[in-house]
């Protein structure tokens, strides 16, 4: 749990932009690992981002709710408040969730797109083309320190 | 190669093959708005590997460990304990209906086969005359509620055999039968008494159709022709069960 509570903390925030809820689907990815330890199931790194992923998805069909508060964004990321940091974060609200999610996959959590179309149950090639274009979407909104 | 070939190639720039990161060099060579576009996608990269990682609330480890203390049984007392208390309520809703409704016998629907009613000119034209009810309950299998047509005060009669109209067969084909036997028309003012043409087709003295009653086809007979007060079309009890457990989805990685 040391080596994995920041990451997947952070990826489920970065999908749910949303600091409560981020917690709530960390708690039941991590019950859900031991869960599966339990049973002597093995639990990898890949599966804990899938039943993070999932639980996430869940919230979102559940609560419908896409978009985050402002509340809860300001609440989180503005004791990190810096340049960088603060476009990043910026650009990444902007983007639909599944545009940040692969980006965090890829650049963040350094999977490989094949691994990620494991853990979403797609192909690779979509999943490529995905990145590909989530990377075109930020682009076309990011606007860094020069 | 063409440019969004190049760009897809560039967004996953760090997993290349030696063949494609070389494709991708010998484009860039000669393609300035690709290696503007290459530029942009390095500095998006690193900026996203640079985004520190906000802590987790302290309160987390301490309830994941909290709850991974809990035994199962209490910790998936909400989940797992409601199912069994979810699954009584619906036989005890289903027994109740059960027993509160009549039941249609046999002398009832000899009874109805005999009786005919004139149908108002407002009546639906699902079908044409001439089907008995028994062949539509072959074709059906469905039972319903007769209430707009006038029933004799037999013991017992009021059931009246419900079908869809969509599910009467073509009337072309069908012979010509007697005037006494009651009619598929008959099932058509059944159905449109309980909703839209309610107004046009006046219920019997006995025998008050409820508009507030779920439209659910083939529900189970509830009403009887005997004078009395009316009483309301109970729910079909596949409807009753059915209904708590519609499957909610659950991630399954």
């Amino acid at each position: 749990m040391d080596r994995y509570e920041r990451p997947l903390y952070n990826f489920l925030l970065a999908l749910v932009r949303d600091g409560d809820l981020a917690a709530d689907c960390t708690q039941d990815t991590f019950l859900r690992a031991y869960e599966n330890l339990g049973k002597g199931k093995p639990v990898t790194t890949s599966w804990l981002y899938t039943v993070a992923r999932n639980r996430a998805m869940d919230e979102f069909r559940r609560r419908r709710r896409l978009e985050p508060t402002d509340e809860a964004l300001e609440h989180q990321f503005v004791e990190h408040h810096a340049d960088e940091t603060f476009a990043v974060q910026a650009t990444l609200d902007q983007l639909a969730p599944h545009d940040r999610e692969v980006l965090y996959l890829v650049d963040v959590a350094g999977f490989k797109t094949d691994e990620i179309a494991a853990m979403l149950g797609l192909q690779a090639a979509a999943v490529r083309q995905r990145l590909s274009r989530a990377r075109e979407r930020f682009r076309a909104v990011y606007r860094g320190p020069a | 190669m063409t440019h969004d070939q190049i760009r897809d190639l560039l967004a996953r720039r760090t997993e290349l093959t030696p063949l494609e990161d070389a494709t991708v060099q010998a484009h860039l060579e000669g393609c300035p708005e690709c290696r503007i576009a290459a530029r942009d996608y390095d500095r998006q990269m690193a900026a996203l590997r640079s985004l520190p990682l906000v802590p987790p609330p302290p309160v987390l480890r301490d309830r994941i460990m909290a709850e991974i203390q809990r035994p199962p049984a209490r910790r998936f007392r909400m989940v797992y304990g409601l199912g069994p208390l979810a699954a009584a309520a619906v036989i005890a809703l289903g027994v109740m209906s059960f027993h509160h409704a009549p039941h249609p016998t046999a002398s009832s629907r000899q009874t109805l086969g005999a009786t005919h009613t004139p149908l108002p000119p407002t009546a639906r034209p699902t079908t044409k005359a001439h089907v008995s009810r028994r062949h539509i309950s072959r074709h059906t299998g469905r039972r319903g509620r007769s209430a707009a047509t006038p029933l004799p005060a037999v013991p017992g009669s009021g059931v009246a055999l419900g079908a869809p109209p969509t599910s009467v067969p073509p009337t072309a084909a069908l012979p010509p039968a007697p005037a006494p036997v009651t009619t598929v028309r008959h099932v058509g003012i059944a159905r449109t008494s309980r909703h839209a043409a309610a107004p046009t087709a006046p219920p019997a003295a006995g025998h008050t159709p409820s508009p507030g009653s779920p439209p659910t086809t083939g529900a189970r007979p509830t009403a009887t022709a005997s004078p009395g007060p009316a009483v309301s079309p109970t729910p079909s009890r596949t409807a009753i069960i059915a209904a708590p457990l519609q499957p909610s989805p659950t991630p399954t990685p």
